[in-house]
């Protein structure tokens, strides 16, 4: 036989061989958001680099698939605004991911329309430990007594804080700030630090999700219920919630509250030194401890502190993430194998996911050192027992966050008035409510 | 009565040419498109307005009979009447300003030299950048305290300026983005059809002393009469589909003073998870589009007959 006739019956064998190795491998089609960030972190495999979610899950889907030659899961990402409809585009497809990423407050939609698979045996057949998941975040994804997902973590919201400005301004030392206690506390120390820094005291971003979570936990801290009768039917007419945003309102028109147009822009104040506290979410922290590192100090002392209960007992706004496997997916044996191993390891590895700021979901990880040695977490251990959500039989709270959020800024920027805007909120949120079935 | 009847129909035969009738081989040709076009149009049309009278879960895929329940709540629908008012004010800011300064640039640059050439291509570079390109440019732009409008009227001791954040100057705003997008297509437009009219016209206008004015008003524009109304018609169209710029500029913000029609339908149907709903404002949507360019169209066929 010919050298060359040889070379090409190997090149043949070989051309027919890939593919049935590659066949070898079972596939999780993996829908999730959090970015894409394959230029930082395509190749990494080591889980201490990463410091946002982006980074976190994809160097977890990195190690798993080097652990795993026989599962390759292959993320399908899609932009956190339109996750949804892009989600609701494939299942009326029938192009349904294996795992997605799921926030608690979504999951009433879809288990409502029977298209979650429950979790409870498949959990025991993974091997994951559900005792160990925290009461909340297990009854967040827990309804009519089976477990439809598994939860990722605690979502919460907090204050940024340039603890230099503030020391600047007596509120405290560096690492260490004073934070109010009540709506009057909050207003003194506000224009102390006017007085003492020029800047605002506090910024607020001008999303309407940011309004919305900050007057759910205004009214929490007053143990307010914003449902009291239905669960189709907000009331919004609460005095103590017009006092609560009145309090932002006013702190505006002083210029102790400043509105920044978007979140890029409100980081970069933030990391300029260019107001004391930012309003924001855990899942920033991570980036925010970065920005402190690169900002050659004009960003002093950052601290992330939970928000704090100026309008009465301590109590914040929560939610979660968690991944769900819907109906339709992981439609062979091996897929669903492969599926339960992917979500038991981001059970075992929940650890690193804390790295973005989040709160882990197992309990046995909360006093681990490996969590509490973090920079900010150890102050995150009164977080659980405070932390509230709508009830979570409201149907898409996503959707009616951004009504409430949206008039409210239209007021806080003297658009209308305070009372044309709760009106505004509650009849959107009530006329959309009650146009679902 | 029945010879009156009977020449009067007469009268509309003779002015009617009779039409060919088609044959199979016509029809194979126009087949494929004609496929396409109903599987990809006549069919979601149809499909569309049935949903308007359902309460359609797009989700679970089930659908229940509410007759007029939608167009009732569409027609109360606070949002919905402020998503009409702003999309009419929309094509009204844009639809003008296509149509004049896209001539404007046309014959501004209707001659044969390099730096026409040049400022040709510029004009129309702007058309092949996607929407997100567009809005980000023009984001930071409008971005206040620093963007490069601040910047420029800082100059001026203009301070503090938020178009995209003011209620009564974000539309105008993202009109302007809008125009700047895509003035590139009428003024090719109008180019075209300049070009289109003979030169003798010109030059017997200039041994008849006509003024630059004169010759505009009554050589230029009854030659490119068509080329207006079509670009007109394009426009009308076009903008009052507005979408992207707004959903990516504003999301409908500040106090819902910019949310358009398309947005509306868009949140309604795969936000809000309503698609009867959302269908039921896609058909008001589609009728006010139909009676816009349908007048539009009636109008200029008017004028053209003066």
């Amino acid at each position: 036989m010919k050298l060359t006739t040889f070379v090409a019956l190997g090149a043949l064998a070989l051309g027919l061989a890939v593919p049935t190795m590659a066949q070898a491998q079972t596939e999780v089609r993996f829908a999730r958001f959090f970015g894409a960030c394959e230029a930082d972190f395509g190749t990494n495999t080591d889980p201490g680099t990463p410091s946002n979610e982006c980074g976190v899950i994809t160097t977890l889907t990195n190690i798993f698939n080097a652990e795993n030659p026989d599962v390759r899961v292959v993320p399908e990402i899609v932009e956190w605004g339109p996750y949804y409809e892009q989600l609701a585009g494939r299942i009326a497809s029938g192009d349904v991911p294996d795992i997605s990423v799921m926030h608690g407050d979504m999951l009433i939609n879809f288990v409502k329309r029977d298209m979650i698979t429950p979790l409870d045996e498949a959990f025991t057949e993974a091997g994951i430990d559900v005792e160990d998941i925290a009461p909340g975040p297990r009854e967040n994804v827990t309804i009519d007594s089976q477990i439809y997902a598994l939860p990722q973590d605690f979502v919460t919201w907090l204050w940024h804080t340039n603890s230099g400005t503030m020391a600047e301004a007596g509120l405290g030392e560096v690492g260490a700030p004073v934070y109010p206690t009540s709506i009057e506390e909050m207003m003194e120390h506000a224009r102390q630090f006017k007085q003492a820094t020029g800047l605002p005291y506090l910024a607020l971003t001008l999303d309407s999700n940011a309004m919305s979570r900050t007057l759910y936990t205004m009214l929490m801290q007053a143990n307010y219920n914003l449902f009291p009768e239905s669960t189709n039917q907000i009331d919004l007419h609460s005095p103590g919630a017009k006092e609560a945003f009145e309090a932002l309102k006013q702190m505006k028109d002083e210029g102790l509250l400043v509105l920044i147009p978007d979140w890029a822009s409100a980081f970069t104040g933030f990391s300029n030194g260019e107001y004391g506290n930012l309003i924001g979410g855990t899942w920033q922290i991570g980036d925010m401890v970065r920005l402190s590192e690169q900002t050659g100090g004009a960003l002093e002392g950052y601290v992330a502190h939970v928000f704090p209960a100026i309008n009465g007992e301590p109590a914040v706004w929560s939610s979660s993430h968690s991944w769900v496997m819907l109906k339709g997916g992981a439609a062979t044996p091996e897929k669903r194998e492969a599926a339960l191993r992917f979500l038991r390891f981001l059970f075992e590895n929940n650890i690193h996911w804390a790295r973005a700021g989040h709160l882990p979901m197992r309990t046995s990880l909360m006093s681990d050192p490996a969590f509490t040695e973090m920079p900010y977490r150890i102050g995150f251990a009164e977080i659980p027992p405070i932390a509230e959500h709508l009830p979570k039989d409201v149907p898409q709270q996503r959707i009616i966050q951004p009504f409430i959020g949206e008039e409210l800024l239209a007021a806080l920027q003297d658009q209308k008035s305070t009372d044309e805007a709760f009106a505004a909120a509650e009849e959107r949120v009530n006329t959309y409510l009650s146009r679902l079935r | 009565m029945t010879d009156m009847t009977s020449t009067a129909a007469g009268m509309t035969a003779a002015a009617t040419p009779r039409l060919k009738s088609w044959s199979w081989t016509e029809l194979l040709f126009v087949a494929p498109y004609l496929l396409l076009y109903v599987v990809f149009l006549v069919y979601p049309l149809g499909l569309g307005f049935i949903m308007s009278f359902q309460y359609f879960d797009l989700f679970a895929g089930q659908a229940e009979f509410i007759g007029l329940e939608n167009y009732q709540q569409l027609f109360s629908d606070r949002i919905f009447q402020g998503a009409v008012v702003n999309t009419f004010k929309f094509v009204i800011f844009t639809v003008p300003t296509f149509v004049a300064l896209g001539l404007l640039i046309a014959l501004a640059l209707n001659r044969q030299t390099w730096w026409a050439a040049t400022l040709r291509t510029l004009f129309f570079a702007s058309n092949v950048l996607s929407v997100t390109i567009v809005t980000l440019i023009w984001r930071a732009v409008y971005l206040p305290q620093k963007g490069l409008l601040q910047n420029f009227l800082d100059v001026f001791g203009i301070q503090n300026i938020a178009l995209l954040q003011d209620p009564n100057w974000a539309l105008q705003a993202i009109a302007v983005t809008t125009i700047w997008w895509g003035i590139g297509l009428p003024m090719v437009l109008f180019l075209a059809a300049l070009q289109q009219i003979p030169g003798e016209i010109y030059e017997a206008a200039e041994l008849d002393n006509a003024s630059p004015w004169q010759t505009l008003w009554h050589i230029t524009i009854p030659s490119i009469w068509r080329t207006v109304v079509l670009v007109t018609i394009i426009q009308i169209i076009a903008q009052f589909q507005v979408f992207g710029q707004i959903n990516l500029m504003t999301a409908g913000g500040p106090n819902n003073s910019t949310r358009s029609m398309v947005q509306f339908v868009y949140e309604a149907g795969f936000r809000q998870w309503t698609a009867g709903f959302a269908s039921a404002a896609a058909q008001v949507l589609f009728v006010i589009m139909i009676v816009a360019a349908g007048l539009q169209f009636w109008v200029s066929r008017r004028k053209q007959e003066f």
